[in-house]
């Protein structure tokens, strides 16, 4: 498997990998990203996935205040040396970003769902980026029934932990503060 | 770099894909089709299994079976772990699920694999997850609450006494994880 085959000849047989060694993939159309020196890939996106990314980017486009830049998927943000996220959907401040990468937490972080990624992104992704202090992050659930939709919105607290702080499904509208006003109602996001 | 025929271009791995992953010394892993590839463990997680698996052993009733891993343990076509350690039955068909599934963690991949690994096995309904931080040491024992989310019932560190009921009674201190072989055999 060229994919994972990090070790074609071995990587540093066992050690943890680093950002460098994710220059050596293939460029097999999956997701590579390291957490904590662990290698997560996913498989590539589907049509409903790919559809609300672009609609969503295009809301978030929209309200952008000229301080802030949305970006898609794949762009590298650097969480430590052994840690490097590819979220679907990000929103940077202006001055943060280099052209390589985002080297510092994104004030946006967005994972839309798909089967292969739902697990990860909810229990692995939410949680590190959590911990790297990412103040909101939202996930969105791409059902086929646009009434079906979901957006849910993660704010870290005082305390430095998410809290579920709104969720809207199907044709509620979502009228986010931060990082910027911008309203968003799911079923948009999936016609 | 030399690029490999690619398996499937972009698809989510199946537990069939495994079979083609190097023997580098690290661990692939599959949860629904998303490939999971951790670093090597060194001595000190290696002491640490050898060291639960004896006492695990030792303890084992004849119905029941301790394997050392890793050991494949699958869930459906797409999501594959592969624990530490199980205890399964001893007359089931090694593809069963276990009734036990434990993971011996660094420090550094903890909170990855802890998070990982007990969300698995809750939804796969494993009747116990022991999480062992194999340099604190510590060792945690989750199980299904009656709701059937995962609850912490053990929860021992250092020379405190780990004492589990399920699957069978077994009693322990972290602390015997880690010590240096000098002096206890």
């Amino acid at each position: 498997m060229s994919v994972a085959m990090p070790a074609q000849p071995a990587i540093g047989f066992g050690r943890p990998f680093t950002r460098a060694d994710l220059d050596a993939m293939p460029d097999d159309g999956r997701r590579y990203e390291l957490i904590d020196g662990v290698l997560v890939v996913s498989a590539a996106p589907g049509l409903r996935h790919q559809v609300a990314v672009v609609e969503l980017s295009f809301l978030l486009r929209g309200a952008c205040p000229p301080g802030f830049r949305v970006l898609v998927a794949p762009f590298a943000v650097v969480l430590a040396d052994d840690t490097e996220l590819q979220p679907d959907l990000l929103v940077a401040r202006r001055t943060d970003l280099t052209e390589r990468d985002l080297p510092r937490p994104p004030v946006l972080a967005v994972e839309v769902l798909s089967h292969s990624t739902r697990f990860i992104d909810r229990n692995v992704k939410r949680a590190r980026f959590e911990r790297a202090g990412v103040p909101t992050f939202w996930i969105v659930e791409p059902a086929a029934n646009p009434a079906q939709a979901r957006l849910e919105v993660w704010e870290l607290t005082d305390a430095g932990r998410y809290r579920l702080a709104a969720e809207a499904v199907g044709e509620q509208s979502y009228r986010a503060r931060t990082p910027y006003p911008v309203a968003v109602r799911p079923a948009d996001l999936v016609r | 770099m030399a690029v490999q025929p690619a398996i499937g271009f972009g698809r989510p791995f199946a537990r069939a894909d495994l079979a083609l992953t190097p023997r580098d010394g690290r661990r692939y892993e599959l949860v629904d089709g998303t490939l999971i590839v951790t670093p090597a463990p060194g001595r000190r997680h290696r002491r640490a299994v050898g060291r639960l698996a004896e006492a695990l052993h030792a303890a084992c009733p004849p119905e029941l079976t301790v394997v050392v891993g890793p050991v494949p343990v699958g869930f459906g076509e797409h999501t594959e772990l592969r624990p530490d350690i199980v205890v399964r039955s001893a007359e089931a068909d090694p593809a069963t699920a276990p009734v036990l599934a434990v993971e011996v963690m660094d420090r550094r991949t903890w909170p990855f694999d802890h998070e990982v690994k007990r969300a698995v096995l809750e939804r796969e309904r494993l009747p116990g997850f022991w999480a062992v931080d194999s340099e604190l040491p510590r060792i945690e024992a989750w199980e299904p609450g009656s709701d059937g989310r995962y609850v912490l019932t053990v929860d021992a560190t250092g020379d405190d006494e780990f004492v589990a009921v399920r699957p069978y009674p077994v009693r322990l201190r972290p602390a015997e994880l880690v010590r240096d072989d000098v002096g206890h055999e």
